[in-house]
């Protein structure tokens, strides 16, 4: 595809939302990654080098995105590589200081989403997020 | 003033009054005595007196009288003896220069048998007529009287009308037995004075040893008890009332330390139990607060579960409808992904509701006797097709003969459905799941095996547990509603029934649900 706006890795390990949302991206002209684990995740983040990076929070039943993230800000060259946050509804509450939706140390990403994701809202935002670089 | 002190003054007081009359009356019978005594002395001497000159006056030698007189008169005690005529002239007298005086017929020597002025004699005995008087300068002296009295023989000087020649009169000093008699005053006096002080003393050492010293016990025993210190024994030897009261004091303070101690082990024991249900309560409300946070755990799991699994249909049906697949492929997949999803959600709200009747308890039960090989073949019929699906071959191994067990049919499906499905769920392609009922040692037996991925050691407790799953599992499939074996395991505790796994990763796991023997129904039925 000679029109490629850019290459998204999708983590979450709900195959069936991620196969949504890979498809959804697709369809608007994204070249779309897919990992299921933060394991996978990390292989593809060296071996696809994405512009963006869509991360599940609730992988594994635990907070497995939220450590991704953090581990993934550590390294240099994916430090300025937006990260988009999916979390499911009010999930959000347990991981933030009161008053504090964002916390750049604390947790260190771009936007959240909230489940389900609208396709609409979701290709909005990740054209925002790549727009911004 | 102390008890004691009243005691040993009193008690000395009526010794010294006591002995004092009995010393006084002892002192004047003796003083009597002694003037009685010489008394008889006195009118023995003015006997013997009367009878030596007798001789004399028969020989008309008036100065041999005197001389006899005098000689007598010489003698220890006598004061003066004296011949006087009836007119009161002194005719002899060891005293020479008395001779021809008068006697005072107004002294004492005179009337104690005389009355004043009349000259009738009194006929007396020597004796009775001797006495007391006191004498010049006042001292004491005691007088004998007696007549000389006129006899034939006399005549020759004397008229024989002439009765009474003279009278004789003896005068003995009191002196030295007034001496004698100070002395022994003295002496009684001292002795007695000794005979008190030993009495008082002897009764005070009595007192205080007999009765104020037990007391003394008694009252420090007794202030020991107030203080709150029990003496362990009162020690007495005594046999009188003060014993008898250290004894009884002592069986009172014995009983009272009972009391106390039984009050004590009463306090102690109180506070055990206390203790113990105040811990039991904490232990309680910890359960409860434990119970509570588990719940609402359950709940927000659920939610999750459920929200994640609605999200998916959502999107999945989202990227159908907005065309976003690409090809009739990818959308076929995407509807079947919805589908599948929708099923799960299917399954999660019936597990939920299974859940939710076992809570209910026994009285949503209904219980009868149930034929396991029935359950057993029922439940195997209705996962054939998940089965045949992955291409697992189920097996059944029935023994003969079992007996029936004391279930609700619906339950004992529930529970096999759900074990048989999660061995088809984690058996390998083309394995086998086998299930078996059997008896053994009068329990009835429940196993079913495959030959899947097996679950690791450090999970084997927590696969029981709702929406766990081993790493293995997760890995390997994920379209359960990780309720399965948490269902299990309730209707197993809610029938007194155990489920143990054994397993081996890779190589399988065996599931074994052991009913008590007491799940029997009667055999008549």
């Amino acid at each position: 595809m000679s029109d490629v706006k850019g290459k998204v890795l999708i983590i979450d390990d709900d195959d069936d939302i991620a196969e949504s949302m890979q498809l959804t991206l697709e369809a608007h002209g994204y070249e779309v990654a897919r990992a299921a684990d933060s394991k996978e995740g990390f292989v593809k983040l060296d071996g696809e080098d994405p512009d963006l990076v869509i991360l599940d929070m609730m992988m594994e039943g635990k907070g497995a995105g939220f450590l991704f993230s953090r581990k993934m800000r550590k390294e240099a060259k994916y430090a300025r590589v937006p990260i988009l946050m999916i979390t499911g509804m009010r999930e959000q509450t347990g991981f933030f200081f009161p008053g504090k939706t964002k916390d750049p140390v604390f947790l260190p990403v771009d936007e959240f989403m909230e489940k389900p994701v609208e396709s609409k809202a979701l290709v909005k935002k990740v054209a925002e997020l790549l727009g911004r670089r | 003033m102390s008890i004691g002190t009243k005691l040993i003054t009193v008690s000395t007081a009526v010794i010294v009054l006591v002995m004092g009359i009995g010393g006084a009356i002892a002192l004047s019978v003796r003083e009597r005595a002694i003037v009685k005594l010489m008394g008889a002395e006195a009118v023995r001497h003015a006997q013997t007196i009367k009878k030596s000159l007798r001789h004399h006056m028969l020989a008309n030698k008036p100065e041999d009288a005197q001389w006899i007189v005098e000689t007598i008169g010489r003698q220890k005690d006598i004061d003066e003896i004296r011949l006087f005529n009836k007119t009161g002239k002194v005719m002899l007298s060891s005293k020479r220069e008395n001779i021809g005086t008068k006697v005072d017929a107004r002294s004492e020597g005179c009337t104690r048998c005389h009355k004043p002025g009349l000259q009738s004699p009194p006929d007396l005995p020597p004796v009775e007529a001797s006495g007391m008087i006191a004498g010049e300068g006042g001292k004491q002296l005691i007088a004998v009287m007696d007549t000389i009295e006129n006899e034939p023989a006399c005549h020759a000087c004397h008229p024989a009308r002439k009765k009474i020649l003279g009278n004789l009169q003896v005068l003995f000093s009191f002196d030295r037995a007034s001496r004698q008699l100070a002395a022994g005053r003295r002496e009684l006096l001292f002795s007695m004075l000794l005979l008190i002080a030993l009495i008082a003393a002897a009764q005070a050492v009595f007192t205080y040893a007999q009765v104020i010293l037990p007391i003394k016990r008694l009252t420090r025993d007794t202030e020991r008890i107030a203080a709150g210190e029990l003496p362990l024994e009162v020690t007495t030897t005594q046999s009188d009332e003060l014993g008898d009261l250290a004894r009884r004091f002592s069986l009172m303070a014995k009983s009272l330390r009972e009391a106390r101690e039984r009050d004590r082990d009463f306090a102690e024991e109180l506070s055990r139990k206390v203790t113990l249900a105040t811990a039991d309560l904490d232990a309680a409300n910890k359960r409860l607060i434990e119970a509570d946070r588990a719940r609402s755990r359950f709940v927000r799991e659920v939610s999750h579960q459920l929200r994640s699994q609605l999200a998916s249909v959502k999107n999945c049906l989202a990227v159908v409808r907005e065309g976003h697949a690409a090809t009739p492929e990818k959308r076929d997949d995407m509807i079947a992904r919805a589908e599948r999803k929708a099923r799960l959600l299917g399954e999660l709200v019936r597990d939920l509701l299974d859940l939710a009747h076992i809570e209910e308890g026994p009285a949503a039960r209904h219980q009868e006797a149930v034929r396991l090989d029935a359950v057993v073949e029922r439940s195997v019929e209705s996962l054939r097709w998940k089965a045949e699906e992955k291409g697992v071959r189920l097996e059944t191994r029935l023994d003969p003969g079992l007996p029936a067990v004391e279930a609700d049919p619906r339950e004992l499906g529930i529970m096999l459905d759900n074990l048989v499905d999660n061995a088809i769920k984690y058996s390998r392609q083309d394995g086998v799941v086998s299930v078996r009922a059997s008896e053994e040692r009068g329990s009835l037996v429940l196993s079913v095996q495959d030959d899947g991925i097996g679950v690791p050691g450090e999970d084997k407790d927590r696969i029981f547990e709702e929406f766990y799953r081993t790493s293995s599992a997760s890995a390997h499939e994920k379209e359960g509603t990780g309720l399965g074996l948490c269902i299990v395991k309730r209707l197993a505790e809610a029938y007194g029934a155990s489920v143990e796994v054994r397993s081996e990763p890779d190589k399988g796991s065996v599931f074994t649900v052991r009913f008590p023997a007491k799940n029997r129904p009667p055999p008549s039925v």
